[in-house]
C-alpha cells in the first residue's frame, strides 16, 4: 500500500471509515488476477457493432473485429463471418481502438534508475513489479503495450522491453525482450555536462579496447586450432580486424553484452537530452556509430530549439510529458510559452508523447496529452496514431502493436465515445483478446465513486441502443457475487455475453457518458 | 464598424508616403568618433561589415569617397568609442567538472557549454568571446575551449579543443583517493580500496605531471587519453599565481618545449623578468586588492601591487578577477594608468587574449577578415563610467541598454548667463530635460558621452520671438478662440533648416490678428510629435492696439472685461465647488434650491452661408475613387464647427475652421496619433450653397467640392444646463474658448505680447497692463526711444525690431544696444518663417552696433524665454529646463563661431 500514488491519497481515509476496505480490496485483486492465470490461446472472440478506429485505415460504422488466439484475424464490416465457437461481445454505440502505447516509462520498476552511472548491463526485466498501481491505471487510462525502460538518471542505462500491463510475474507481462538501451547526454544528477560525456565516451572507448582484445585473442585461439606452428603469428593490429568476424555470441562477457548488442545492430539506442545543447552530443554519437536507423531523442526541457538538428539528422524523437515550455526572455523578462509538439509537427518530425509520472492528474491520462494536440491543431485522428501507431513505429512494435489490423496483437479498447474525448471512459479492455478490464468491475473506481453520477435528464429514447446495463437496481447485487468468484476467463465469458444481450434489450443512460454523446463521437 | 469614406481617402494618402524603411542590408557601414580595431586607433574611423564580417577599416575621410555609391546603411555614432568584442581569456562560464581524478584529459570544457544559453545579459561587459575552462581544481584537469557568447548555436564553438588545462596551483594538492567499482561487486570480485591520487604536495605536482606522461606513453588509455591529447600539440595553459608556481610553470613548459602560456600571475611583479625572458605569453588576473577570504578553500589572493615590467614583447591579456566577466572592464580601469597610453590597454582584452587562445583570425580585432563582433562604448572604456551602448555580434545587434537612453554633454565652456559660466563642466540630460548642470555630474550607465572638444561653447537653444514657421504660408487670421498649435504636426524640412540654425523655439504667431486679437504658441522647431512640440497649447495673448491714443485701448479693455466677468464665473464656481465639496465631506444636506435651469440657446441668427449639412465629395490625389460624405456644420460668427454624420465615422471626427468672406479655413480634428499631421480644408463658398476647395494633409491634397443640402445643422443637442445636478454639485459654467487666453492672462499665467502702433499708445498700454499687474511685452519700432525709462520703470519686455538701426534726426541709434544697456529685457524676432534661421546674424548685427555679446546672446535665450513667460521650461541651462541646447566651437557672437551641433529635447538634430 505504501506505493500507492500521491493522488490516491485522499482516497485513504475514506478507505479506513468503510468497513470492508480489505474485502474490497482482495476482490479487486482477485478480480484483477482472475483474468491473468489462463494465458492467451484457444479463445476466439468476437466483437461486433462498435465503430472500429483502425488507425492503420478508416474507420468502421458497426465493423467486427475477430481475435483468436490473441491475434487480430480479421476486421470488417458486419457482413464478417463470426465463426460459431467465438465469444461475440456486443460493443453496439461502443469505439473500438487499438490500445495506447505508452513509448517511454520507467513507473513500473521499483525504481527508475540504478545507482551505478554506467550500467549497460541491467535488464529493467529484473526491477519489473507487476504489483504496481501503475499497471492497473495504464488499463484503466486503455494502455496496452508499455515500453519499459530506465529512468533518465544515468550514464549509459539498462536494456528495456515491451510489457502489458497484465500478468503476476514479470513473465507473465513481458511480450518482447531487449528493445533498446538507454544513453543520455544530459548530466546525471551531481554530475557536470563535462564529466557526462566524458564518461559517455569512455564506455564506448572501453568498450572498443576491449573487443579488440577479444579479438586478437580469438584469433589466437583459432590459429592455435589450425596448426600448433605459431611462427606465422600475425602483428596485433592484423589479427585484431581478422578475429572481429571470429567473435561468437558465447564470447561476449556480461558487462559488454548488451553494448555489443547495441552496437550490431540488435539494440536501439534512446538517448536522453534534457536541453536543446544535450542535442548536439547525442547526435554526434549517432553519427559515429551510425545507430541512425534505430536512435530514438528522450527529449526535455528547451531540447525543442535544435530542431533544426535534429530535422537534419532524420530521426524520431519522444517527447516529455511537460508540453509547454516558459521561457523568459533574460533582458525583458518577457515570457514566452511554446507548445512544443508544435514545433516537431511544423518540422516534420516523427514523435511521441508519454504521460506525465507526477505531473496533474489529467496529464497522466495520456489520452489527454493526446487531446493536447489536437488542441494545438492537429487533425483528431493524426493525435491517435501519435498515441498508438505513432508511438508503436518509434518503438519499433508496430508490425505487432499500435492498430487494429489482421495479424496484430489483439489488444483492443473499448470506449465509451471518442477516445480523446475527456468524457469518454474506458468500457473494457482487451489484452491478447481476453477481457483484461471492466469499467463495471473496477473496484477501485467503485470506491472513488461510490454514488453512480447523477443520470442525465434525457435518458429515455435511444436510437442507436444504450450500450450501458442498469447499474441501479438488481445487477450489483448479481455482479458482486461474480466479482468476488474469482471465475476463470472462460467462464467470464458467459455473464458478459448475458450483459451484452441486456444491453440491447434495456438501454439506460451510462454512468459516465451519455449514449448520445457516444453516439455523436461514433459517428465521427 | 463602418468605415466613413474619409478614411479610405486619408488612409490612401498614408499610404502615399515616402517609403522609410531601409530593405534589410546585409551589412552596414559605422562610423565613429574612434575606433579601436584592437591594432590601432583610428580617429573619426568607420568600418565597413559585410556578412557578419568585417570588409575594411579605416579613415571616414579615407573610406568616404568610395563608400558614397555603397548600398549600405550608415550607422554613425558622432561620439563613441568602439572596439572589438572583447576576449576573456578566463571565465566561469563552466563550471569545473566534478570527477575526482587528478589528471584526465578528456573532460572538455566545450561540453559544458550551453550552446543554445541566452548570455545576452553577460554582453554589457563587453565580452563576446571567452575562454571556457575546465578547471582550475586539479592537477590536468582536461581541454578549454573558445566560445562565443551568442550566435547560431553551431556557430558559437571557435575553438572545441583550444588547450591542455594544467594547474599548479596550491588548490590541486590532496585530490581525493579514487575509487573504482567494479563489475560485477560481489562476494567474488571485492571493492578494492581507493587508489591515492598525486600530487600530495608542491613538491610532487611536476613530478606526477611527468609520470603520469610517461605511464600514457604505455597505455594511451589511462588519464583520459592523455597520450592523445598530449601528442596532438595543444597549447599549454598553466594556472599559476605564486612566483614558485610560475617559474615551476615556465621550467615545465621550456623543458617539454611546449607551446603554452601561463593563468594567474598574482606575484608575477616578483619573476617579470624570467617570464619576459622565456617569451611566454601571460594570462594576468588582476585580483582586488585584499579580495575576498570568504569560506573558500583557496587562500586569500592578494592584489597585484606593482605592475609587472614584461617588456613589450611578451604577449600580455587581462582575465578577470574571479573568471567573472563583469569585472574585466575593471581589470582594464587598473591596467590602463600602467600603460604607455590607455588605449594601448584595449589590446590586452581583445587582440592579445585572441592570440594566445588561437583565434586571432575570427575575434579580438576589427581589421578586414574579421569577425563583426563589436562594442560600442559611450567613452573610452577605460574611464570608470565607460558603458556600451550598443553591442553588436557578427553584424548584428546583439545587445542594447534597457534603460531610458541619457546623455552626457561635456564642453569646455557652458554658458549660463551673462554673469555666470562653467568651465569644463558637463550637463547631464534626462528624458528631454536637463537634469544636472556642474563640473562633474552623475553619469548613469549607458549613458551617451559626448565631449564636445576643446574651444567647446554650450549654450541654450535660441527662441525666435515672433515668426511664423509652420504656419505653410497661411495668411488667414485667427482669434483668441483658435489653436494655432492644430497646425503643427511633425518637424518637417523648414523646421529642420531652422532648428539647424540654432533656433530651437519659436513663438509660432498668425499672420492677421482677428479684431486685434490672437493667441500663439512656443513650439519647438524639431521633434516628431505634436506633443513634443508643443508643450502647452497657448503661450501668449496675442494684442494689438491702434489709432488714438484715447480710443486704441478700446478692444483691448473690451477683452480683458468680458475676460474678467469669465474669470469671475469660474471663481464663483470653483468657490461653490469647494463649499459643495467641504459639506458633502462633512455630510451635510444639501439643500435642494429649486433653480430654474439656466437655458443655453444656441444663437439662431438668420440665414448664413455655411450653416446646414453639406455633401461633400473628395476626389484627386491618390484617392482611387470618388468619396462622399456628408457634414454638418454649424457657423458662430466668423467661426463654425462641424461634425461628420454621414457615414458615422468610428470616432468623432470634427471640422473646425473660420469663414473669412468666402474662404473657408478649417481643420479636421481627429484623434492624435491616427494621422501624421493635422488634414486641413481650404475651401472658397461660390455661389450659394456650393463651394470648391481642396482638403491637404502634409504634401498631399485632394479636391473637395461640396454642396448643402440642408440649411439647418443637425442640432447637437442643445441641453439646458441646470446650475447644480441632482445631489447639488455646481455645474461649471461653459468653457469660451475665446476668453480662455484672457483667463490665463488675468489669472497671470500667460504674458500678453502688444504691438502698439501710434503716439502715445505704448505709454497706455504699459499704464493699463502694469496697473493690472499683468506681465507684458511689447514689440516696438523706432518710437521706443521715447519710452526707455518708462519701460525700464515698469520692468516691461521688448522684442526688438527687425531692424538693427534706425537713423532718426541723422543721428543713428541701435535698439538692442539702447535698451540693453538700460537693463531691459529685450529679444530677438524674424517675423519669417523658415527666415527664422538668420536670427543669429541678426543678433550678431545687434553686437556689431554696439550690443554686448552676452547681451545679445541672453535676448536669444534668457531674454526671449521671459519675455515669452517660458522661462520655466527654455532659455537657460539649468537643471528641470528642456535639454534645448547648442554646441559652439566659440562664443556664438564671436566672428568665426560656428555651430556643431543642436539638441532639442535631448535628441540631437542631424544634419
Amino acid at each position: 500500500m505504501s506505493r500507492v500514488s500521491g493522488s490516491k491519497e485522499p482516497m485513504l481515509p475514506n478507505m479506513m471509515l468503510t468497513p470492508r476496505p480489505v474485502v474490497s480490496l482482495v476482490a479487486a485483486l482477485i478480480l484483477l488476477f482472475s483474468t491473468q492465470v489462463v494465458p492467451a490461446g484457444e479463445s476466439k472472440l468476437a466483437l461486433t457493432g462498435g465503430t472500429v478506429m483502425t488507425v492503420s485505415g478508416e474507420s468502421i460504422a458497426g465493423g467486427v473485429v475477430l481475435i483468436e488466439d490473441g491475434i487480430i484475424t480479421a476486421v470488417g464490416t458486419a457482413e464478417t463471418e463470426i465463426p460459431y465457437d467465438a465469444m461475440e461481445v456486443d460493443c453496439t454505440g461502443m469505439i473500438l481502438a487499438p490500445g495506447f502505447v505508452d513509448p517511454h516509462s520507467s513507473d513500473g520498476l521499483d525504481i527508475p534508475n540504478e545507482n551505478l552511472p554506467s550500467a549497460p548491463f541491467v535488464d529493467v526485466f529484473d526491477a519489473l513489479d507487476p504489483s504496481r498501481f501503475f499497471f492497473e491505471d495504464s488499463l484503466r487510462n486503455g494502455v496496452t503495450s508499455i515500453h519499459v525502460m530506465q529512468g533518465n538518471n544515468c550514464v549509459v542505462g539498462g536494456v528495456s522491453r515491451i510489457v502489458h500491463p497484465i500478468g503476476l510475474t514479470p513473465h507473465e507481462m513481458s511480450r518482447q525482450a531487449g528493445v533498446a538501451l538507454k544513453l543520455s547526454t544530459s548530466p546525471r544528477r551531481g554530475y557536470g555536462r563535462m564529466r557526462q560525456l566524458a564518461e559517455l565516451r569512455e564506455v564506448f572507448e572501453e568498450y572498443d579496447r576491449w573487443r579488440e582484445n577479444l579479438a586478437e585473442s580469438r584469433y589466437e585461439q583459432e590459429a592455435d586450432k589450425e596448426d600448433d606452428d605459431d611462427s606465422d603469428a600475425l602483428p596485433p593490429e592484423e589479427s585484431r580486424s581478422k578475429g572481429q568476424e571470429l567473435i561468437r555470441d558465447e564470447d561476449l562477457d556480461d558487462q559488454h553484452r548488451h553494448l555489443a548488442h547495441l552496437i550490431d545492430g540488435r539494440l536501439g539506442a534512446w538517448i536522453y537530452c534534457g536541453s536543446a545543447t544535450d542535442v548536439a552530443p547525442a547526435l554526434a554519437l549517432v553519427a559515429e556509430r551510425d545507430w541512425k536507423d534505430r536512435a530514438v531523442l528522450v527529449l526535455a526541457g528547451d531540447a525543442h530549439l535544435a530542431i533544426e538538428e535534429i530535422k537534419e539528422a532524420g530521426i524520431d524523437v519522444v517527447l516529455d510529458s511537460d508540453l509547454i515550455h516558459r521561457k523568459r526572455d533574460a533582458l525583458t523578462g518577457d515570457v514566452e510559452e511554446t507548445f512544443i509538439p508544435d514545433v516537431y509537427r511544423r518540422a516534420g518530425v516523427r514523435f511521441a508523447i508519454q504521460p506525465s509520472r507526477s505531473g496533474a492528474m489529467p496529464e497522466r491520462f495520456i489520452g489527454y496529452q493526446a487531446a493536447r494536440l489536437v488542441r494545438s491543431g492537429m487533425a483528431p485522428a493524426a493525435a491517435l496514431r501519435i498515441v498508438t501507431l505513432g508511438a508503436a513505429e518509434i518503438c519499433g512494435i508496430d508490425d505487432r502493436y499500435g492498430s487494429i489490423e489482421v495479424g496484430k496483437i489483439g489488444n483492443i479498447v473499448m470506449w465509451t465515445g471518442d477516445p480523446l474525448d475527456l468524457n469518454s471512459w474506458v468500457q473494457k479492455v482487451f489484452v491478447e483478446g481476453i477481457l483484461a478490464y471492466d469499467l463495471e468491475k473496477d473496484a477501485r473506481l467503485e470506491r472513488l465513486f461510490p454514488e453512480e453520477p447523477e443520470p442525465e435528464e434525457a435518458p429515455a429514447p435511444l436510437e442507436d441502443g444504450g450500450t450501458s446495463e442498469d447499474g441501479e437496481d438488481a445487477k450489483p447485487a448479481e455482479e458482486t457475487p461474480e466479482k468476488t468468484a474469482g471465475e476463470a476467463p472462460a467462464e467470464d465469458g458467459e455473464p458478459l455475453e448475458e450483459k451484452s444481450s441486456e444491453k440491447g434489450e434495456a438501454p439506460a443512460d451510462k454512468p459516465a457518458d451519455p449514449p448520445k454523446e457516444s453516439s455523436v463521437a461514433g459517428g465521427e | 464598424m463602418r468605415i466613413s469614406p474619409i478614411w479610405p481617402g486619408i488612409l490612401c494618402l498614408l499610404m502615399w508616403l515616402p517609403a522609410v524603411s531601409l530593405e534589410a542590408a546585409d551589412g552596414f557601414i559605422l562610423r565613429a568618433a574612434t575606433i579601436h580595431t584592437g591594432v590601432r586607433v583610428i580617429e573619426d574611423g568607420a568600418i565597413v561589415v559585410r556578412d557578419g564580417k568585417v570588409v575594411e577599416a579605416g579613415r571616414w575621410e579615407d573610406l568616404a569617397p568610395a563608400l558614397a555609391t555603397s548600398d549600405l546603411p550608415l550607422i554613425h555614432w558622432p561620439d563613441a568609442y568602439v572596439t572589438p568584442g572583447w576576449v576573456a581569456a578566463s571565465s566561469n562560464l563552466v563550471a569545473p567538472h566534478p570527477s575526482p581524478e587528478s589528471i584526465h584529459a578528456d573532460f572538455r570544457a566545450a561540453d559544458g557549454y550551453d550552446r543554445y544559453g541566452d548570455h545576452r545579459p553577460l554582453l554589457e561587459t563587453g565580452v563576446t568571446t571567452a575562454h571556457l575552462s575546465p578547471g582550475e581544481h586539479r592537477l590536468l584537469s582536461g581541454q578549454g575551449a573558445v566560445v562565443k557568447l551568442v550566435g547560431a548555436a553551431d556557430q558559437r564553438i571557435l575553438r572545441v579543443s583550444a588547450d591542455l588545462s594544467l594547474s599548479l596551483t596550491d588548490a590541486v594538492d590532496g585530490a581525493r583517493p579514487l575509487l573504482r567499482i567494479p563489475f560485477p561487486a560481489s562476494s567474488d570480485v571485492a571493492i578494492t580500496a581507493p587508489t591515492p591520487q598525486r600530487p600530495r604536495s608542491r613538491i610532487g605536482r611536476l613530478l606526477a605531471l611527468s609520470e603520469a606522461l610517461e605511464r600514457s606513453n604505455q597505455d594511451p588509455a589511462i588519464h583520459g587519453g592523455l597520450a592523445e591529447a598530449w601528442s596532438s600539440g595543444l597549447p599549454v595553459r598553466v594556472a599559476a599565481s605564486k612566483a614558485s608556481e610560475i617559474l615551476a610553470a615556465i621550467s615545465f613548459l621550456r623543458g617539454k618545449d611546449r607551446d603554452g602560456y601561463i593563468v594567474g600571475g598574482t606575484e608575477i611583479g616578483q619573476v617579470a623578468a624570467a617570464v619576459a625572458a622565456a617569451g611566454i605569453p601571460l594570462v594576468l588576473r588582476i585580483q582586488p586588492v585584499g579580495g575576498d577570504v570568504g569560506f573558500t578553500d583557496r587562500e586569500p589572493v592578494e592584489g597585484l601591487t606593482d605592475w609587472p615590467q614584461l617588456g613589450t614583447d611578451t604577449l600580455l591579456a587581462l582575465a578577470p578577477p574571479k573568471d567573472d566577466l563583469r569585472q574585466l572592464r575593471w581589470a582594464l580601469v587598473q591596467a590602463a594608468p600602467h600603460m604607455e597610453r590607455p588605449d594601448d590597454a584595449i589590446a590586452l582584452v581583445t587582440h592579445h587574449p585572441a592570440r594566445i587562445l588561437g583565434v586571432e583570425d575570427r575575434v579580438g580585432s576589427l581589421e578586414a577578415g574579421a569577425d563583426a563582433d563589436l562594442v560600442i562604448w559611450n567613452e573610452g572604456p577605460w574611464k570608470v563610467t565607460a558603458h556600451p551602448l550598443e553591442v553588436i555580434a557578427d553584424g548584428a545587434v546583439a545587445w542594447q541598454p534597457q534603460t531610458e537612453p541619457t546623455t552626457v554633454i561635456r564642453a569646455e565652456t557652458i554658458w549660463l548667463s551673462p554673469e555666470d559660466r562653467i568651465d569644463g563642466g558637463e550637463v547631464l540630460i534626462e528624458q528631454g530635460k536637463i537634469a544636472a548642470v556642474g563640473r562633474r555630474v552623475p553619469h548613469p550607465p549607458h549613458s551617451r558621452v559626448i565631449d564636445a572638444g576643446s574651444g567647446s561653447f554650450l549654450v541654450p537653444g535660441f527662441i525666435d520671438s515672433y515668426g511664423h514657421l509652420g504656419l505653410r504660408g497661411d495668411t488667414g487670421s485667427s482669434g483668441t478662440g483658435d489653436r494655432l498649435y492644430r497646425l503643427i504636426g511633425a518637424s518637417d524640412e523648414p523646421e529642420h533648416r531652422v532648428a539647424r540654425s540654432g533656433v530651437t523655439s519659436q513663438l509660432l504667431t498668425p499672420m492677421r490678428l482677428q479684431r486685434g486679437a490672437a493667441t500663439a504658441v512656443v513650439v519647438k522647431t524639431s521633434g516628431r510629435t505634436r506633443s513634443q512640440r508643443v508643450p502647452q497649447p497657448v503661450s501668449v495673448l496675442l494684442l494689438e492696439a491702434s489709432g488714438h491714443p484715447d480710443e486704441a485701448l478700446g478692444g483691448i479693455s473690451r477683452l480683458m472685461d468680458q475676460g474678467k466677468k469669465y474669470l469671475e464665473s469660474w471663481k464663483k464656481y470653483e468657490k461653490s465647488l469647494a463649499e459643495w465639496r467641504k459639506k458633502k465631506a462633512a455630510g451635510e444636506e444639501i439643500e435642494q434650491k429649486e433653480e430654474e435651469g439656466e437655458e443655453v440657446v444656441v444663437e439662431q441668427q438668420g440665414p448664413d452661408p455655411l450653416t446646414g449639412v453639406w455633401e461633400l465629395t473628395i476626389s484627386g490625389g491618390p484617392i482611387p475613387e470618388p468619396e462622399t460624405a456628408k457634414i454638418s456644420i454649424k457657423l458662430d460668427g466668423t467661426e463654425f464647427e462641424g461634425r461628420v454624420v454621414d457615414p458615422i465615422p468610428p470616432f468623432p471626427v470634427r471640422v473646425v475652421g473660420t469663414l473669412d468672406g468666402t474662404t473657408i479655413e478649417a481643420t479636421i480634428e481627429i484623434e492624435d496619433g491616427v494621422l501624421p499631421g493635422v488634414p486641413k480644408i481650404k475651401a472658397e463658398l461660390e455661389g450659394e450653397d456650393s463651394l470648391v476647395g481642396t482638403i491637404s494633409l502634409m504634401q498631399f491634397s485632394v479636391d473637395v467640392v461640396g454642396t448643402r443640402s440642408s440649411k439647418e445643422a443637425k442640432s447637437f443637442k442643445v441641453e439646458r444646463r441646470k446650475k447644480r445636478d441632482e445631489d447639488g454639485r455646481p455645474n461649471a459654467p461653459r468653457v469660451n474658448l475665446a476668453l480662455e487666453p484672457v483667463r490665463k492672462v488675468l489669472e497671470g499665467q500667460i504674458p500678453v505680447v502688444v504691438t502698439p502702433s501710434g503716439l502715445e499708445v505704448a505709454t497706455k498700454v504699459i499704464e493699463y497692463f502694469s496697473e493690472k499687474k499683468i506681465p507684458l511685452t511689447l514689440r516696438l519700432g523706432q518710437e521706443m526711444r521715447l519710452y526707455r525709462d518708462l519701460l525700464a520703470e515698469k520692468s516691461v519686455s521688448v522684442i526688438l525690431p527687425a531692424e538693427s538701426s534706425f537713423t532718426i534726426q541723422r543721428k543713428s541709434f541701435a535698439p538692442g544696444n539702447f535698451l540693453s544697456r538700460s537693463g531691459i529685457n529685450v529679444a530677438f524676432q524674424s517675423q519669417a518663417s523658415d527666415g527664422a534661421r538668420s536670427l543669429q546674424q541678426q543678433a550678431m548685427q545687434a553686437v556689431e552696433r554696439g550690443m554686448s555679446a552676452d547681451a545679445a546672446l541672453h535676448a536669444l535665450t534668457g531674454g526671449a524665454a521671459r519675455a515669452l513667460g517660458a522661462a520655466d521650461r527654455v532659455g537657460s541651462i539649468e537643471s528641470g529646463l528642456d535639454a534645448d541646447l547648442l554646441i559652439w566651437n566659440g562664443h556664438p557672437m564671436e566672428a568665426g563661431s560656428r555651430l556643431q551641433r543642436v539638441f532639442i529635447h535631448g535628441e540631437e538634430v542631424p544634419r
